[in-house]
């Protein structure tokens, strides 16, 4: 066991090196002054002059050529350091700190809620297969997976906020200010969960184990307990852990609707004042928290499944 | 064992859970401390009801930083907040008033020496002095270009215990008026820590700071006991939330959650005026919308085509329809209110039938019948690029678009942020660009026609800008004293830059409020950056 | 109760969901290429006087800030809307086939460093992704296209990759090799019709979120350009005057959504039909 989850972990740092790579390459060869936009962002654009371009140029070390900026920085973020922010003038990794509790509750609570919601309904319809339930999950899966977040989240408001006065729209403003992000960025999962835990339920109802527990004469409440719900448990860990990606592609455009000050509302600002260290700063905390959120669930997935850690990890 | 199974798949599954949600503890409990009354705003009313009067006003950018260097947190802190002062206050007359400062003098071309307070202590209790002020000045100043631009100050000397004197870099009449900027604000040397970082403000304002979450951007404050003035209030604490979007602030406004929002959608005007427990106001501020024509396109240097494009824009429609009566129609480049406007220039108000017609005499032709002008085989076709920082921008720009289309001049729309702006604006490839500006940021008859019109400013740079006669009377106008005299020499400027017609004030901006009903003593001033709450604004 | 349940199965076997989503699939394909002719106003023409008149007999989804007709900006947006998602899906299908098959036919190094380079790609978040590349390209459609593209191929590609390596040892393949085929008469003779019908399933099932990613983005302002009828555009222009004039976000959400669903119903009958796990379910039953 011990010797599995080194290996995965060897993966994830090989991982995070390849992508951080890539996005520092990425945006380091983007056209434009690095040192004016820093100036213009952080002063505004009067202050550009020549003086002030040679002062940011060597408080940022952008004089050397691109390779040694590159080797110093990965040598920076090896040693924990992430550089400092163009836009805030500030330590990226203090930045992101800050704002990361709010992300992870943010999310944390759209996870529970997708999770509450997806795994009943899902085994449900399964077990009423072409029931009128198992009908109309259907179409709520295909309506919620049709429709953009952002205007579902806005569509939300307008009903609960403005119509109903029932919740509060503004960022953080105590607990009730979580509700609508949190059911805006649940939508998509609930509609993906729901769907592959009902396959993954049809597909063990399908299997030859349970026509032999039939023949058995088990009671039918523990069949499903015991057998069909044990049964198609395991994949659904798995399809959890890959729905943190989408709470974290989600979190961009929700805390941006809801001025949720997270990760992804960071992430925006950064993009559009091209504060490079922070951009790369957020994608590989981004990466980070996406492939250990991954290592963990494999690991679960190995307990639960010991047929994994013999045949090498590759996951279904 | 069949249950154990399933135990246990849940424990997992719990687990997974959990770790995603394991932030939820460690946020909200410090939340909780610093403010037991933060639910939803009908509890809050009730709240008030005793003897907790908490003023909660909406900040419209996200606070990450609270150094007076930085450009949002120091304006949050001085005007919204209260919580740090300048030497030198400006009313809404863009009269200069004394604030930290009592007195100034101009001692020589390049000198000037101010008297302060003597009865100012700051929030942490020590005494405001000379020596506070040429500490607070000279860390600003050496990290922040822009304030150092602005200001023009080289050194600043301790003459005695409450008297400065500061030498510039060039000579200039308004080392005052730039002490009205928020970013010379003086705070105490216990605001920064030993490492020198920035870590709590310590004013000398009627409030000081109680409490700062840099991850919500949540600032609270409370009444200082040794404020040297008298201030009828009865706000026992102001709440600032940073909301950046304007239609979340306007619907927390209209929720109750907060009590004083700024620059909310224009349309609010309209669907809030019957709305219950709040009230909404428009006010227009000394800041413009205005464009400037890339001189360095051949086309544009001639002034009759940059007139022409200007007669077709309905100025008029533009404030009225597309920005809903909120901002105002400009006469000339200043708001009349300001000493120095010149409001006896030509505003050349909307006339399409006399922009068609110096087209025509300028050469230009539908030659080929596709609805479009041209000239020598070239079609009249503009790129208007424009940020997307200001609610007006985009708006006013689509709006010329259509102007422009119904003279048959083809128009393309882009609108950017940050440093793609700055990208397409470096290399050239506009023809107008659409910027707004305070003209008041630093209170002086020549800042504004300094910072946008001048050659050497990054504007007149920009576009190819160059009159070597509007430029000698900006510097004399800067270099001039404060008076009657300056003033002319301004508008006279005014005069020879509204007649280049290269940079062209479109409208006045405005903002629209949110006030509870529960606010008093508001009031509002043109002069301030954003928006200003007094010290004397009160709760029913 | 039971004759409803009976309604619902007999409906089933008729893939009722394939059938409506070619259904509005196929509308929406005849308002891309009747456009022109559908509108009634020009969806671009100011006239301010018209403007925030809520949806009536004149104006079916009313007209927005600029006093434009909503319903013809929604049509032409079209256009803009639906021709990118499917470029997008295109040309990502067609590079990560292309490359999927090469690499799990000729294996080896490029192979091992390809698959790589797709777990890294397959790491993000598709939105986070386009995002950070948006940085290096700037806003605008086309470069819109090509950010979501450079995340999005990696999906056929491992399909194709996967087929690829199935294929690599059947017999046939064998047989054509002592036959004496090229490597290229092979990848195209026999690889390539094999692998197309996965890709064609994988393309109709994503498409749907497809529109959703370029809406977002839009919206986000990294793609088309206000004046442009966008929907995401349309949808971030009517934010101010959600409270004043809801329709204007109302309507090109809709348009979005009733896109979305259509391909989305069209991919998950097309998957039914041709997944077989499925179908046994159904005749089961």
């Amino acid at each position: 066991m011990a010797k599995y989850i080194v290996k995965r972990l060897g993966v994830v740092l090989i991982v995070l090196w390849l992508v951080s790579t890539l996005t520092y390459f990425m945006v380091h060869v983007t056209p434009g002054d690095t040192a004016k936009a820093i100036i213009v962002s952080v002063y505004g654009e009067d202050a550009v002059s020549e003086e002030t371009l040679e002062r940011v140029r060597d408080k940022f070390d952008l004089k050397k050529p691109v390779y040694m900026q590159y080797l110093e920085w990965l040598k920076d973020v090896a040693t924990g350091h992430l550089g400092t922010s163009y836009k805030y003038d500030k330590p990226v990794l203090e930045m992101l700190a800050i704002r990361v509790p709010n992300t992870i509750m943010l999310g944390g609570a759209a996870f529970l809620l997708s999770v509450i919601i997806a795994l009943p309904i899902g085994i449900l319809s399964a077990l009423r297969h072409n029931g009128i339930l198992d009908h109309g999950v259907r179409g709520f899966v295909l309506l919620t997976s049709s429709f953009p977040s952002f205007w579902i989240a806005l569509i939300l408001i307008i009903i609960f906020s403005i119509r109903l006065k029932l919740l509060p729209v503004s960022g953080m403003t105590g607990a009730a200010s979580i509700v609508l992000p949190a059911v805006t960025l649940s939508v998509g999962m609930i509609a993906t969960t729901t769907r592959m835990m009902r396959s993954s339920m049809l597909d063990v109802l399908g299997q030859d184990y349970m026509t032999v527990a039939k023949l058995k004469g088990l009671k039918p409440g523990k069949i499903i307990w015991g057998h069909a719900i044990r049964n198609a448990i395991p994949p659904i860990v798995t399809v959890l852990g890959l729905q943190i990606g989408h709470i974290l592609g989600g979190a961009v455009i929700v805390e941006n609707i809801f001025s949720w000050p997270g990760i992804g509302a960071l992430f925006i600002d950064a993009v559009n004042a091209k504060d490079l260290p922070m951009i790369e700063g957020c994608v590989l905390l981004i990466t980070f928290g996406y492939a250990i959120v991954n290592v963990i669930v494999d690991i679960i997935y190995a307990c639960i499944d010991p047929r994994v850690r013999y045949t090498g990890g590759e996951r279904a | 064992m069949n249950y154990k199974g399933i135990t246990k798949v849940l424990a997992a599954g719990l687990c997974i859970a959990m770790l995603a949600g394991c932030g939820d503890n460690k946020t909200t409990e410090p939340k909780t401390d610093t403010d037991v009354s933060r639910e939803t705003g009908k509890e809050k009313v009730k709240d008030s009801a005793s003897d907790e009067k908490v003023l909660r006003l909406a900040f419209p950018s996200t606070i990450t930083s609270l150094d007076v260097m930085d450009g949002d947190g120091a304006t949050m802190l001085k005007e919204v907040a209260g919580v740090i002062e300048t030497l030198v206050n400006v009313d809404s007359n863009f009269e200069l008033q004394p604030s930290l400062a009592t007195e100034w003098e101009r001692t020589g071309d390049k000198t000037w020496v101010f008297k302060l307070r003597d009865d100012v202590t700051f929030h942490d209790g020590t005494p405001f002095n000379a020596e506070a002020v040429k500490w607070c000045l000279d860390r600003s100043l050496k990290d922040n270009e822009s304030l150092r631009q602005t200001t023009g100050i080289d050194t600043v000397e301790v003459i005695d215990d409450h008297t400065v004197q500061f030498a510039m870099t060039e000579a200039t009449g308004e080392l005052p008026e730039a002490f009205t900027n928020v970013g010379t604000a003086i705070v105490a040397k216990s605001s920064v820590n030993d490492a020198g970082e920035f870590v709590t403000a310590v004013g000398t304002g009627y409030f000081k700071q109680e409490s700062f979450d840099v991850g919500s951007g949540t600032f609270t404050c409370v009444p200082y006991d040794g404020y040297y003035k008298d201030v009828k209030t009865n706000v026992t604490e102001r709440k600032i939330v940073s909301i950046a979007d304007a239609s979340t602030r306007s619907l927390s406004a209209q929720n109750h959650e907060i009590d004083v929002a700024t620059d909310v959608p224009f349309s609010d005007l309209e669907t809030l005026k019957d709305a219950d427990g709040i009230q909404v106001q428009q006010f227009n501020t000394a800041r413009t919308y205005f464009y400037s024509y890339n001189v360095n396109k051949e086309y544009l240097k001639d002034a009759n085509v940059r007139k022409a494009l200007i007669y077709a824009i309905n100025r008029d429609e533009l404030v009225k329809d597309v920005l809903l009566g909120v901002g105002a129609v400009p006469e000339g480049i200043f708001i009349k209110d300001m000493p120095w406007a010149n409001t006896e220039v030509d505003n050349y108000d909307y006339d399409a039938e006399k922009a068609k017609a110096m087209l025509e005499a300028a050469g230009y032709k539908d030659s080929d019948g596709d609805g479009i002008l041209d000239k020598d085989g070239e079609k009249l076709s503009l790129n208007i690029v424009t940020g997307s920082r200001r609610p007006g921008n985009a708006l006013i720009a689509q709006a010329t678009q259509g102007y422009f289309e119904s003279i048959g001049v083809e128009a393309a729309v882009e609108v950017l942020d940050g440093n793609a702006y700055n990208e397409v604006i470096e290399n050239g490839s506009f023809d107008l660009c659409l910027n707004s500006a305070a003209t008041g940021y630093v209170p002086s008859a020549s800042y504004y026609l300094e910072t946008y019109y001048h050659s050497k400013s990054s504007n007149g740079k920009n576009i190819g800008y160059s009159n070597p006669e509007l430029d000698s009377l900006i510097e004399q106008c800067k270099a001039a004293d404060r008076g009657e005299e300056k003033n002319e020499l301004s508008r006279k400027a005014q005069a020879i830059a509204q007649e280049d017609a290269v940079v062209y004030t479109v409208a006045d901006y405005g903002a629209v409020f949110v006030l509870s009903d529960a606010v008093e003593n508001f009031s509002y001033s043109a002069a301030v950056h954003d928006f200003i709450v007094p010290n004397e604004v009160s709760l029913k | 109760m039971r004759q409803i349940r009976n309604f619902f199965n007999m409906l089933n076997r008729k893939n009722v969901i394939l059938i409506l989503g070619i259904l509005i699939t196929g509308c929406m394909l005849l308002i891309v290429i009747f456009a022109p002719h559908l509108e009634m106003y020009d969806p671009t023409k100011m006239s301010l006087e018209d403007k925030f008149i809520p949806p009536c007999r004149e104006h079916w989804f009313g007209t927005d800030h600029m006093g434009r007709d909503i319903l013809s900006r929604v049509i032409e947006g079209s256009r803009v809307s639906l021709t990118t998602a499917v470029a997008v899906v295109l040309v990502s299908a067609a590079l990560g086939t292309g490359i999927g098959l090469v690499s799990g036919f000729f294996g080896g190094f490029m192979d091992m460093i390809l698959m790589r380079l797709v777990d890294v790609l397959l790491a993000f978040p598709t939105i986070v992704f386009a995002l950070a590349i948006s940085t290096l390209l700037g806003t605008g459609q086309g470069n819109l296209i090509i950010a979501i593209c450079c995340v999005q191929w990696v999906r056929y590609a491992r399909i194709a990759r996967g087929e690829a390596i199935l294929l690599k040892n059947a017999e046939y393949i064998e047989a054509a090799k002592a036959i004496g085929c090229s490597n290229l008469q092979l990848l195209a003779k026999y690889f390539f019709p094999n692998v197309i019908s996965k890709i064609l399933i994988m393309v109709s099932l994503d498409i749907g979120s497809i529109i959703l990613y370029c809406a977002s983005l839009s919206f986000l302002g990294l793609g088309a350009q206000p004046p442009s009828p966008d929907w995401g555009v349309m949808i971030s222009d009517g934010k101010n005057y959600m409270q004043y004039a809801p329709w204007m976000t109302l309507f090109p959400g809709l348009a979005i959504a009733v896109s979305a669903l259509g391909f989305n119903m069209m991919g998950d009958g097309i998957r039914d039909l041709l997944d077989p796990r499925m179908r046994e379910a159904v005749q089961s039953e």
